[in-house]
C-alpha cells in the first residue's frame, strides 16, 4: 500500500484564517509515517481537508526528486506521465481461487479531495493529527466496487473515478492535543 | 590499533608544547603508511536515485583499481574451494557481467546474475538474503563463497602497497578487501543504451521498438511496474509463475522472510544489458527473450502467492500478446543494451 497525500488544510473556525501545509508526503503501509507539519497557529478549527495525490505541477514526470520510492511511484510517459497516486494491491478470493488486485488510481482528474468537518482546538503545547485510511470504505462508499470485474484500475478511466469517489470519503482523522 | 597509536602520537606532540619547544622527533616522523587516496567522484544519470556510499568507505580511484584488480584476479579464490576462479570466471563483462554460455549456469541450476548498478540495490543475490549494502554482500562473496585467506594477499609481493593507496594503512584485512570490492562495483554503472539515449531525444526508436516501448511501458504490456524505470527494477520481490509449486531453491524469497506470500518470489532483475545476459530466470530456464515474452503472454501459471500485478485486467493472468507484440517488445529489451558500458576498458581485466 503506497500513495501521496498533499494539500493538508485546518480549517480556522469562526472566520479564522485556514492554515495550509502543502506537502506532499509519501505514505508507504510498510513503514512509520509520521510527519512534522511545522507550527501550526492555536486556536479552534472547523476540521480538515486533504488530498490524496499529487498536484498537477508536482504530478509530471520526474517532478520529484529521484528517490527510489518516488521512481516507482513513476505512472509511465505513455500512459501520460507523472506519478501513481495510490497502488493498492493484495489478494481477493475468486470463486475459492486467491486473485491478484491492484487498484492504481492517478492522472489529475482522479486527485482525491476529503473534507472532515469536526472540530478541535490547537493548544500552545504539541499536538498530534492521526490520520486513519479505513481501506473496507475504499470498496463501498459511496460506489460499491466489484473486484471480480474491476482488480486493475490503471488502464480504466471509470474504475478509476469509482476509486476516486470511495477514497474521498475512506479517510477519519482525531486530534490528540 | 592504528587510531590509537595517533592519539599518543598527539599527546606527546601536545606535551612537547607545554614543555616549551623541547620536541620529541618521533613525534613528527609521518605515517609511514599514509596515502592520500584520490576521491572519485561517481557519474550516473540525472534521473537516477543517489546511490548509498557509507561515509566509512568513500569511493576514491585507488580503492577502485584495488577492488578490479580482486575481481579479476584468481588469487582470491586460491585458499578456498573454487581454487583456479575470479569473479570474471562467471562475471564477463561483454555479457553484463554474467556467464555467456547458455543452458550452463554456473552453480547447479542457478543462473548468474548480472553487475550492472546494484550501487542502487539494497538486496542482494536471487532471493535477497544479503545486503543491504554491498560491502555486506561482498563479505558473503569473499568470506563465504571465496573462503578467502586474506594471507595470501598480506604475504603478495605488490597487494599490500595497493592497500596501502588504497585504504593509507599498512594493513591487509578481509573487510577492506570488501570495502575495496564494493567501490569497484558501485563503478560498474550502465546508463548509456540505445533507450536512454532516446529518452535524452538524442536518438530515435525504430518503429518496432517504439511500439514495443509503449507496450513496456502501458497495461498492454505491463512490465513497468517492476522493471521501473530508470534501474528498469523495482528491488523488490516477485512471484511472476513460473511453477506453481515451491521446492529446494524454488522457494525464493521465502527461504529468507517464511513468509508464504513470498513463496516463489524472486529479486526483480534490471533488464537494462538484458539481450547479453542470457539465460534468463533464476534458474535460467529460458533461453532466449522470445521465450521470456512467450512466457509472459501465455505462460504464467496460479499459485497463492502469484504477484497482483501479474492478474491482468479480467483476473486472466496472460496477456495474449500477437506474434507482432511479441516481436516489438523483443525489439524494445534490445535497446536496453549499453555498448559502452561492455566495451569500457576502465572495466576490463587489469591484467
Ligand atoms: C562459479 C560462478 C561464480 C563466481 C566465480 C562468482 N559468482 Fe557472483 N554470482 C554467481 C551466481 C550463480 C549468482 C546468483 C547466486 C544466487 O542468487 O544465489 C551470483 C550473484 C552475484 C551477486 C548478486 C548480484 C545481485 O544482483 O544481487 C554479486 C554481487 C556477485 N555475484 C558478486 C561476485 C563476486 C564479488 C565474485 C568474486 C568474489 C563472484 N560473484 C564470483 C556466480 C558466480
Ligand atoms: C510482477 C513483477 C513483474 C512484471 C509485471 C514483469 N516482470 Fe519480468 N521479472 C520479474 C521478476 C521477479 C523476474 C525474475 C523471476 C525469476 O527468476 O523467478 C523477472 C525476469 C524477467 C526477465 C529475465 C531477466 C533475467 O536476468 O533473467 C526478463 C527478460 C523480463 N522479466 C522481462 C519482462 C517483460 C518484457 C515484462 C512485461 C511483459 C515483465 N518482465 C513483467 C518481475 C516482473
Amino acid at each position: 500500500m503506497e500513495y501521496y497525500l498533499c494539500n493538508l488544510v485546518l480549517k480556522g473556525a469562526g472566520g479564522t484564517a485556514d492554515h495550509l501545509v502543502a506537502g506532499p508526503w509519501y505514505i508507504n503501509g510498510a513503514w512509520p509515517n509520521t510527519f512534522d507539519l511545522g507550527v501550526v497557529p492555536a486556536g479552534g478549527y472547523d476540521g480538515i481537508s486533504v488530498d490524496l495525490g499529487l498536484p498537477p505541477a508536482l504530478n509530471q514526470t520526474n517532478a520529484l526528486p529521484p528517490a527510489m520510492e518516488h521512481v516507482n511511484m513513476a505512472w509511465p510517459i505513455p500512459m501520460g506521465g507523472g506519478y501513481h497516486f495510490m497502488k493498492f494491491e493484495g489478494h481477493f478470493l475468486l470463486q475459492g481461487q486467491p486473485t491478484g488486485f491492484a487498484m492504481h488510481l492517478g492522472k489529475d482528474q482522479n486527485l482525491v479531495h476529503c473534507e472532515l468537518s469536526q472540530p478541535f482546538t490547537v493548544g500552545i503545547d504539541q499536538g498530534k493529527l492521526a490520520l486513519v485510511f479505513n481501506l473496507n470504505e475504499v470498496f463501498r462508499d459511496p460506489h460499491t466496487y466489484d473486484l471480480s470485474t474491476g482488480n486493475q484500475s490503471m488502464g480504466s478511466d471509470s474504475l478509476m473515478a469509482l476509486l476516486r469517489d470511495n477514497c474521498s470519503n475512506a479517510f477519519t482523522f482525531q486530534f490528540l492535543p | 590499533m592504528r587510531s590509537r597509536a595517533a592519539l599518543l602520537g598527539i599527546a606527546v606532540a601536545a606535551m612537547a608544547v607545554w614543555a616549551g619547544c623541547r620536541k620529541d622527533p618521533a613525534a613528527e616522523m609521518p605515517d609511514p603508511c599514509a596515502f592520500p587516496a584520490t576521491p572519485f567522484q561517481l557519474d550516473y544519470h540525472a534521473f537516477f536515485p543517489d546511490p548509498v556510499i557509507p561515509a566509512d568507505n568513500p569511493m576514491t580511484v585507488e580503492g577502485i583499481e584495488l577492488g578490479r584488480r580482486l575481481y579479476y584476479d584468481p588469487l582470491l579464490s586460491s585458499s578456498g574451494p573454487l581454487a583456479g576462479k575470479s569473479c570474471s570466471s562467471c562475471h564477463f563483462q561483454e555479457h553484463a557481467f554474467t556467464v555467456p554460455d547458455p543452458g550452463v549456469p554456473a552453480i547447479g541450476n542457478t543462473n548468474v546474475m548480472s553487475h550492472c548498478n546494484l550501487a542502487w540495490a539494497t538486496h542482494f543475490l536471487w532471493d535477497g538474503s544479503a545486503g543491504p549494502t554491498l560491502e555486506d554482500v561482498m563479505r558473503y562473496e569473499v568470506e563465504e563463497f571465496f573462503r578467502l585467506d586474506v594471507g595470501v594477499l598480506r604475504n603478495h609481493p605488490e597487494y599490500p602497497e595497493l592497500f596501502r593507496k588504497a585504504f593509507g594503512t599498512c594493513e591487509v584485512t578481509l573487510p577492506l578487501v570488501e570495502k575495496a570490492m564494493a567501490q569497484w562495483f558501485r563503478r560498474l554503472t550502465s546508463a548509456n543504451s540505445k533507450f536512454d539515449r532516446f529518452l535524452k531525444n538524442e536518438e530515435a526508436l525504430s518503429p518496432g521498438e517504439w511500439r514495443g516501448f509503449q507496450l513496456f511501458f502501458t497495461e498492454a504490456g505491463d512490465c513497468f511496474h517492476c522493471h521501473s524505470m530508470p534501474l528498469m527494477t523495482d528491488n523488490g520481490f516477485h512471484n511472476i509463475g513460473l511453477d506453481s509449486v515451491f521446492a529446494g531453491q524454488g522457494v525464493g524469497r521465502y527461504a529468507v522472510t517464511g513468509n508464504p506470500m513470498d513463496l516463489g518470489a524472486f529479486k526483480t532483475p534490471t533488464l537494462r544489458n538484458i539481450a547479453l545476459t542470457a539465460p534468463y530466470m533464476h534458474d535460467g530456464r529460458f533461453q532466449t527473450l522470445e521465450e521470456v515474452v512467450d512466457f509472459y503472454s501465455a505462460g504464467a501459471k496460479h499459485s497463492p502467492s502469484l504477484d497482483p500485478i501479474m492478474t491482468k485486467p479480467g483476473t486472466g493472468i496472460t496477456l495474449g500478446m500477437t506474434a507482432q507484440q511479441k516481436a516489438d517488445l523483443v525489439a524494445f529489451l534490445h535497446t536496453l543494451t549499453d555498448e559502452a558500458f561492455v566495451t569500457d576498458t576502465a572495466l576490463a581485466s587489469p591484467f
